[in-house]
């Protein structure tokens, strides 16, 4: 947090190109976001999305977030948060049940914006491979924090869910504040090498995907939380940009690493086994 | 009007596009996503505009070589799976 003032300034964090400036009215809240997000913190600046955060007391039951958009304006809810927001001047109001609830609706806000700015959270770890970064997919059980654990502890973008972001030339995966087991988060971006889609097995092996199927495989990873037809153009065509761009294989992996090799060179044995270096 | 000059449609809320020549259609509303195969995907082609059973078993008898008991079967077969998934909708 070196260069941070704390608390006279309220929290400025980043998650991959999406930059976020809350301005929360308690100082509970201030206090707990500067925690949260402390490895993402950064300077203000003016495109970031400033958003108001207050306390509320909300009763509904609804647990799953539900986002939805009219003519340039969105609201992000479920029973813990309730937020509107505009797109065009890139600013709102979150009333939140408590500061926790500040995860989840980051997770639906994010999922939603991502869509329409070429990019998308999907559930899935990342790890630092060489220059680059892999993309390792696969929803909830597939074996994403097992294969974390592998990996060196500055090497894990997320056990959880990473972001994929279409920058001018090429996709970029970024870490996220987001975890499943293994709390190693790194907020950097890197060029993505390639994608995993996670497949339990007894043994280590990888087999390039076509096209097709990997589109298929990686749709069942994205998170969305939308219900309009618009945000899931936007997805798919997301989705045939990164499986046509980035090379996509399905990895069979088991517990025990090969060899005790790290999770970094034999990830990139893999690729260079498959002609991917 | 008579079942047979009753028109389907692709319904109107659902997101598609091809990937890699593979038919991508998602319906939001229950987050589910469809693949039309094999004669499937000229069929929700056709869709599109609206078409009539019968111009249906037309277009198939048009494009492949199928005898028109099995084109019949295939379009209502077909048709009943999309009223099912209500991701097709009747229109006058």
């Amino acid at each position: 947090m070196s260069g941070i003032p704390f608390p006279e300034n309220n929290p400025a964090f980043r998650i991959g190109p999406v930059g976020f400036h809350f301005h929360p009215s308690s100082i509970l809240h201030k206090k707990q976001l500067f925690s949260e997000y402390r490895r993402f913190l950064t300077k203000a600046h003016p495109d970031f999305w400033q958003i108001a955060l207050e306390p509320a007391a909300l009763e509904q039951p609804r647990e799953v977030p539900v986002v939805e958009e009219k003519t340039g304006r969105f609201s992000v809810s479920s029973g813990r948060f309730h937020g509107e927001f505009s797109r065009k001047e890139r600013r709102g109001r979150l009333r939140v049940r408590n500061t926790a609830a500040v995860t989840t609706f980051l997770r639906a806000f994010l999922s939603h914006v991502l869509t329409k700015e070429r990019g998308f959270l999907l559930h899935g770890a990342g790890v630092r491979v060489n220059d680059g970064a892999c993309l390792l997919a696969g929803v909830s059980g597939s074996g994403k924090s097992t294969l974390s654990r592998m990996a060196a502890p500055g090497d894990v973008l997320s056990d959880e869910l990473v972001l994929a972001h279409r920058g001018d030339a090429r996709w970029q995966a970024y870490g996220t504040p987001f975890y499943g087991d293994v709390r190693r988060n790194q907020p950097a971006g890197y060029p993505l090498r390639a994608v995993f889609l996670l497949e339990k097995a007894g043994e280590w092996s990888a087999e390039r995907l076509s096209q097709s199927d990997a589109a298929r495989g990686l749709l069942k990873c994205v998170l969305n939380f939308s219900a309009g037809r618009e945000g899931y153009s936007s997805l798919l065509d997301n989705t045939a940009d990164l499986t046509a761009a980035v090379p996509c294989l399905r990895l069979r992996f088991a517990k025990k690493r090969p060899h005790g090799k790290s999770l970094t060179a034999t990830l990139d044995g893999l690729l260079r086994s498959e002609g991917l270096s | 009007m008579s079942p047979r000059s009753v028109k389907y449609r692709q319904a109107s809320h659902l997101a598609q596009r091809r990937i890699a020549g593979e038919l991508f259609v998602v319906d939001p509303r229950h987050r589910c996503l469809h693949q039309p195969q094999g004669a499937g995907d000229p069929l929700w082609e056709w869709l599109k505009k609206g078409a009539t059973v019968e111009e249906l078993v037309q277009n198939l008898l048009r494009d492949y070589d199928v005898p028109r008991d099995t084109a019949e079967k295939d379009v209502r077969r077909f048709l009943r799976e999309l009223k099912r998934k209500k991701i097709v909708e009747e229109v006058s």
